[in-house]
Parts: structure tokens; sequence; C-alpha cells
């Protein structure tokens, strides 16, 4: 196993900590910044998530400011602000023939988070943003907030032998807890 | 799991001191910069995690695997992490940071980079 690099003072450009893999080296390709932004939500994503359907709020300026260029075509005005409660703010955002959720202040983070899934990902596993703290914190925090379709009930957190169950209300769902991994899968049922 | 992050502790102990002592934050807008790709295509195994070799300067890292991945510029918290296979996550600090851009693997078997770059 090689020490993770930053800490080791190798001189390659990447170094993985894997005893069976080689370092990569590749560089270039931006795909998903080079999507024209979509200027409304696309059928399948209105059809399949309530949060879309209601008059958008928008990414306030300050959130802009930091994305910059956002990934997949995402229009920003048209971020769904999604209540979660004191851990940070959360908007759910469409792009084209993906869906984005974008988290600002989670875990004490100054910056904005933006993860992204396919439409069709989304609709069939939910589209979750998830936060840990970093070793050798005293407080540890695992927070998972997820949108999941219409008519969703529960979403099953795989987090190595262990499942937690965890409600969907309004097509959200929140878990708080200690576990120091993320899940290793996450399905909506 | 828990190898990738026994490598996030170590880096933490490691570069946390320097990056306390010697390394400061710049509380600047980041610029406008071409990504930098570190990583890509590596399959990681089981709990395991890739990373550049050395810090440098960086306010945003993405990534994206054909299973959930995790990113950060270690040792600057927290960590996030796409809920699944093809899921993009794109974590900015909204700082320049003094880093170490860090992706790791969340599935129990082998995960492969489909992307990850920093700018």
């Amino acid at each position: 196993m090689v020490a993770l690099g930053g800490c080791g003072g190798d001189d390659d450009v990447a170094t993985s900590h894997d005893d069976d893999v080689a370092p990569s080296t590749q560089r270039g390709g931006t795909g998903p910044y080079n999507v024209p932004v979509v200027h409304r939500v696309q059928p399948r994503q209105l059809a399949a998530f309530a949060a879309l359907r209601s008059p958008p709020e928008g990414l306030p300026v300050a959130a802009q400011r930091l994305l910059r260029n956002p990934p997949y075509g995402m229009n920003l005005r048209l971020a769904q602000r999604i209540p979660v409660g004191p851990e940070g703010s959360f908007w759910l955002v469409p792009g084209k023939d993906h869906l984005c959720m974008v988290s600002r202040g989670v875990m004490g983070g100054r910056g904005v988070t933006t993860t992204c899934a396919t439409t069709s990902s989304a609709i069939a596993h939910g589209i979750t943003d998830i936060s840990i703290t970093l070793p050798g914190r005293a407080h540890r925090q695992r927070l998972i907030v997820g949108a999941a379709r219409d008519g969703a009930r529960s979403a099953l957190v795989h987090t190595g032998g262990a499942t937690a169950t965890v409600p969907i209300h309004n097509g959200l769902f929140v878990l708080r807890d200690t576990t120091f991994a993320p899940p290793d899968s996450i399905t909506v049922r | 799991m828990s190898r990738a992050f026994k490598h996030v502790r170590r880096c933490v102990a490691m570069v946390g001191v320097a990056a306390g002592l010697c390394v400061p934050v710049a509380l600047v807008a980041a610029p406008a910069a071409s990504a930098t790709n570190f990583c890509g295509g590596v399959v990681m195994g089981p709990g395991g995690s890739c990373s550049t070799a050395n810090a440098t300067n960086a306010s945003v890292v993405q990534g994206s695997g054909d299973h959930s991945v995790c990113v950060a510029l270690a040792p600057f918290g927290p960590i996030r992490c796409s809920g699944g296979p093809g899921q993009l996550v794109v974590n900015n600090y909204g700082t320049v940071l003094h880093a170490t851009p860090w992706i790791a693997n969340n599935a129990p078997g082998n995960t492969t980079v489909l992307s990850a770059a920093f700018f």
C-alpha cells in the first residue's frame, strides 16, 4: 500500500492507494461543463419530483458566485430550496438529463457542494448529498440528505453490513448518524 | 472503506500541522482555471483511495466512479460523497487551499474512477 499522496513526497501526478493498480496521469476532458444551460425543467423530471413542480426560488447569488460554472447545464434560477433543518442549506437543481443537489454551509463548510445524477438514476435511486466529518474530529457526524421520486416511501442506506431504513416525507429523506463511513449504496422504494 | 479513511487520518495528521503552521488558506476567490485531472481510470479496490502525489493550490475537487466515491481537498473537510454509480460530486470550498486532492472508493468491490479533477 502506498502512502497518501501529498503526505509522502512522491513526484508522480497521482498516487493510488491500492497495491494492484497503477497511477494515472490522464488530463483534459471536462464534459459536464460543456452542456448548455437548460431553460426549463425537463418533463421526466417534472413528472417524477413534486419539488420541481412549484415556483422555483432560485439559488442565492452568493452561492451562484461560488459555483461559477455549474455542471450539466444546471439552471440555477430553477433551484428549489429543500427544507432540511439547521445543518445547512440544500437545493434541488435541474440540468440537462441530470438532476443535481446543491448544498451550502454543511458541517461548517464555507463552500458549495454539488452532486449530480442522470435523471434516470435520480428517479431510480434518488439524488443524495453525503457529508462526513474528517478523521480526528472530536465529534463524528454523517449527514445524508436525499430527494426521492414521488411515491417512494423509504430509503435504504447500505453501509458495510448494516442497512438503515430512512422514511421519506414529501420526497425528502435525511439521515444523521455517527457512522464514520460513506454508504456503499442507497436505494429508494 | 476503513483503509481509505486511515489514509485520510494519516494525511490529516501530517498535512494538518503543515497547513496550520505554514500553509495559510488564501481568502480570495479562486481564479477561473482549467481543471487538472488526477486518478482518472484508476481502479480502486475496496476501501481504496487515490490522490495527487503532492499538495497543490485548488479550490474545487470533483469526482465520479462506477460506484459511489468521496472527494476532499485533504486535510480540509468535510468529506463529500456521491450517492451512487456515475454520479458526480463537486466540492467547491470557495477559497484557494494548499491541499491534496483525494478520491476514495465507497463500494465493497472495485471502483473505476470515471473522472477526478481539481481546479
